[in-house]
């Protein structure tokens, strides 16, 4: 890394945060101001990534690590926006909804939940101390992870606490909603969302992360989900920004054993797009399943970044990544297992497909296996390509037409991930979404 | 009736894998031959010593210093931070001044009849006595002692037919148009750090060229020794097939015990005109190091051939047994339209032995076709890394690939990784990649042993049917030697 690269947009994060901090009016006396403070030397110590770094080799992080980004205030969208992005089918759980980070409260639900179910704004569950805070905030997503890691922490201001204790099945789906939209100058949002599910407990969640309007913004993320033994969750995540927008999100999961744990990470595109997914198994016994469909159009960049980590014996990991491509956008998958000495008994499969809509269309596809134990069974797969001549030759001798043969075989293509999705509303919602931008994406290549 | 050796107590996994780890390197001994060697070091004068020792035109001296120039400005693999190493090899920092850069046996030899008995008793050891291939396989060998061609033969013959097949050195004195016309055309000299090295100070290897339309008649075939203590082997390779030649090229290495780690970084270069097709096998059985790891050879390779031609074809093929630490990607650059690369790999590592190897299929031509196969075999803690990068670039179109890596782990200590980096840059194309790892059961070495099998041939079995599909695409007389080969790596390994 070049020190002298990064250094402009270090420092005016080190002012940022000067501000930020004299703005905390006594929130800076928290412990957790102690954790800002280490992500912010973190950050300053690491740099952002470089295109030097394997992890970045086939995204280059400038745009994001050499941009000067900073907080700005913005009006609420108007109702219309914001019902294309919520959930039709939940009509009576929590729904938080956060502009440019801040909370808004008249888009919001917070009804009352059972005893042990715990849904609150970050913020509110620092100022009051709650044990969820100190036990997993930061501690599950290092700022040691890397620059973005630490940008976000160090800028712990709100967000989502979700906290379900044990035993509690708690089958009402939560929603977060976090909307940027950019002001005058680059906008920098960085929500943070804490969930902890404690031994046996079950949860649903909607994480959704879009950007409206013009103008340049970053939104850097992070996730940090905690699984107790025997703990289910089932997380979704939606995202979809603007040609101009950068997104970079983290989602850190930590499982204990016998836990199950399932994500679904639909990327509807945008300018600059990066999402991580790290998962840690590091109990016996644990399923864990990443699924992912990304869309792209336009000249947008999709980075998909996936980390699985058997860390302890027996389990099992199912990974499938699908990515349809359009126009002149790029995509990335890079997926890595990493099986360690001690995870005898793992089986893992990881599965890349992917289809080019456009000539112009590109796709870096890099399934990784990275194994240290012998009594395994562990398999990647990767393809890339076009639709199946012989299957649209088929559709078309039942009398359909050739863009319609196309429409049906590529929305049967995603539709695999998309009804992976155990919850009817939920899936519903993502169908809409994945159907609308489907067309859009077909329409464009035509 | 059970196989007598079933009767004795069976080995236990322990056992025999200790018995495995044990294993002493066969093809150890070293042969006292008087060396004229550089003296330890590289700078320009070095470079110029090597140069002029070989009497070389001032434009390959001018070739040589661009390198070094580029080298010096080139960071050492070792020296990069963590997150920035993409390589699964771990290895000390190496100190090129403590290399010498050339060596060569002293006497001028220009028949067989003036090879030193020495020498040639080491190749009787290595089982390939000169004039018994010369009379039986119809093999033309360019042996390689060191660093500089000792004997040749079947040059008339070949030369009948217009083929080239010499040191390298003598294709630099006799055919300088063709050398400067393809030399460094296919790995350019500020490829990589040890290319770049290579291209610097290397001292001999062999030139190929087939005319247009030759098919040559035989397997041509070279085998590398490293001697010398101490001596870093720069070997160039370079191989032309012109219009619809044919040639079929086989390399072989096998190298002396030695206690000091050595540096091998050679270069090989294959050009492929239009319908021409190049066939390169390699078996390679380097000392690996002893058990504890030490010693064994470096072997940092860029091999490399462009498909320059329409319906051109290049097909790599390698047994990968030996050195401490394997860096190799022998790769096809498919720039003619209907162009064909394949590669087919079998490596094992065993001991403390690593291997980071695979391929890189570059489709630039229409229509252009690549398949790889590659078979990891991974025993005690040895780590194996299958890696490699399929790129379709947006002028191939129609392009097609398929890639399948497997890999073999036996023992618990070892580890097998598959790191491929596909890129596809346009939609009509298809790429494929598939990738397992598994272990020798124990259910399946019961079942052999059941029907009468002892382990060992058990394991070999398996192992030999794991790696078939690769070591079928070897010529005959290699994939004799190979099948043996990996018999003797993975004696009494099981997992």
């Amino acid at each position: 890394m070049s020190v002298s690269e990064t250094t402009p947009s270090i420092d005016h994060y080190s002012n940022l945060f000067q501000t930020f901090e004299t703005g905390l009016n006594g929130g800076s006396d928290h412990a957790i101001h102690d954790v800002r403070r280490a992500a912010l030397e973190a950050l300053r110590r690491e740099g952002f990534p470089t295109r030097r770094d394997e992890a970045w080799r086939h995204t280059n992080p400038a745009p994001i690590s050499s941009g000067l980004f900073g907080p700005v205030d913005a009006p609420r969208p108007d109702d219309g926006t914001l019902s294309t992005w919520t959930v039709a089918g939940l009509t009576e759980g929590a729904r938080l909804v956060f502009i440019n980070g801040k909370f808004d409260e008249s888009a919001s639900r917070l009804p009352d939940t059972p005893h042990g179910v715990r849904i609150r704004r970050l913020s509110q569950a620092i100022a009051n101390g709650d044990a969820a805070v100190a036990s997993f905030l930061g501690r599950i997503a290092s700022s040691e992870e890397g620059g973005l890691a630490a940008l976000n922490t160090a800028f712990i201001d709100d967000g989502a606490l979700i906290a379900v204790e044990s035993g509690i099945d708690y089958t009402t789906p939560v929603e977060i909603i976090y909307l940027t939209t950019p002001g005058e100058q680059a906008t920098l949002v960085t929500p943070r969302t804490l969930v902890v599910a404690a031994q046996g407990s079950r949860l649903q969640l909607v994480e959704t992360f879009v950007s409206l309007g013009e103008g340049e913004h970053l939104t850097a993320p992070v996730t940090e989900i905690s699984l107790g033994d025997e703990a289910r969750v089932e997380h979704t995540r939606i995202q979809n920004d603007t040609h101009q927008g950068h997104h970079a999100s983290l989602l850190f999961v930590n499982e204990a054993q016998d836990s199950n744990f399932t994500s679904h990470s639909l990327g509807l595109g945008g300018g600059f797009v990066r999402n991580d997914v790290t998962t840690v198994l590091a109990g016996e016994r644990i399923e864990s399943t990443l699924n992912g469909l990304f869309l792209s159009r336009g000249e947008e960049h999709v980075d998909n970044y996936t980390s699985i980590e058997h860390a302890a014996p027996g389990c099992e990991s199912h990974e499938l990544y699908k990515g349809v491509l359009a126009d002149k956008s790029h995509g990335v998958f890079r997926g890595k297992i990493h099986v360690h000495q001690i995870a005898q008994q793992t089986d893992a499969y990881q599965s890349n497909q992917n289809l080019l809509l456009g000539d112009d269309a590109e796709i870096m596809s890099k399934p990784q296996l990275e194994i240290y134990a012998d009594d395994v069974k562990c398999s990647h797969g990767s393809t890339t390509g076009e639709l199946d001549e012989q299957a649209i030759f088929y559709l078309r001798a039942r009398g359909i037409g050739e863009a319609a043969a196309r429409r049906v075989l590529t929305r049967a293509f995603a539709d695999e991930l998309v009804e992976r999705i155990s919850h009817d509303a939920i899936r519903a919602h993502v169908e809409a979404l994945v159907t609308q931008r489907l067309d859009q994406l077909l329409d464009s290549g035509e | 009736m059970p196989e007598p050796s079933s009767q004795a107590a069976p080995l236990s996994d322990t056992e025999v894998l200790e018995e495995f780890a044990q294993r002493e390197y066969k093809e150890g001994f070293v042969t006292d031959v008087e060396t004229d060697s550089a003296p330890p070091g590289l700078n320009e004068e070095t470079i110029a010593f090597i140069s002029a020792k070989k009497q070389e035109p001032e434009w390959l001296l001018e070739w040589r210093l661009k390198a070094y120039r580029q080298w010096l400005t080139m960071e050492d693999p070792t020296a990069q931070k963590a997150s920035q190493r993409w390589a699964m090899v771990q290895y000390p920092e190496i100190d090129y001044q403590a290399i010498s850069y050339f060596s060569a046996p002293k006497k001028a030899l220009n028949s067989l009849d003036e090879v030193d008995p020495e020498i040639l008793e080491t190749y009787n050891k290595l089982g390939i006595p000169l004039q018994e291939q010369m009379m039986l396989a119809g093999v033309a060998v360019d042996a390689v002692f060191d660093s500089v061609s000792v004997a040749t033969t079947f040059k008339d013959k070949l030369a009948e037919l217009g083929i080239i097949f010499c040191s390298f050195t003598e294709a630099v004195h006799n055919h300088p148009d063709l050398v400067q016309k393809y030399l460094g055309s296919v790995v350019p000299t500020n490829d990589n750090y040890f290319a770049a090295l290579n291209c610097a100070v290397f001292t001999d290897g062999s030139f190929v060229y087939i005319p247009p339309g030759v098919r040559c008649p035989m397997e041509l075939s070279t085998y590398f020794r490293i001697n010398a203590a101490n001596t870093g082997q720069f070997e160039r390779t370079l191989v032309v097939a012109d219009e619809g030649a044919y040639v079929s090229y086989l390399e072989g290495c096998t190298a002396p015990m030695r206690d000091e780690n050595q540096l091998h970084a050679a270069v090989v270069e294959l050009v492929a005109l239009g319908d021409a097709q190049i066939k390169y096998s390699t078996i390679q059985n380097w000392y690996p190091g002893n058990a504890e790891g030490v010693g064994g050879i470096y072997n940092f390779v860029t091999k490399r051939g462009a498909c320059r031609g329409d319906r051109s074809k290049i097909s790599w093929t390698q047994v990968e047994t030996g050195s401490a630490i394997t860096w190799k990607y022998p790769s096809c650059i498919l720039q003619g339209d209907d162009s064909v690369g394949e590669f087919y790999s079998v490596a094992v590592t065993s001991g403390k032995q690593q291997a980071d190897t695979g391929t890189k299929m570059i489709h630039l031509g229409k229509n252009t076709k690549s398949t790889i196969i590659s078979k990891g075999i991974s025993a005690v803690e040895g780590q194996n890394t299958y890696r490699g990068a399929v790129q379709i670039m947006k002028k191939a179109t129609d392009s097609r690939n398929f890639t399948q890596c497997d890999s073999m782990l036996i023992g618990d200590q070892c580890g097998a990784h598959t790191f491929p980096y596909i890129t596809v840059r346009n939609a009509s194309s298809t790429v494929e990649h598939e990738a397992s790892t598994s272990k020798i059961g124990e259910d399946q070495i019961f079942y052999c042993n059941q029907r009468g099998l002892s382990t060992e041939d058990a394991v070999s079995m398996i192992v030999n049917g794991f790696c078939k599909e690769v070591l079928a695409e070897l010529p005959m007389e290699f994939a004799v030697e190979a099948t043996k080969l990996l018999g003797i790596s993975l004696e009494g390994s099981v997992g």
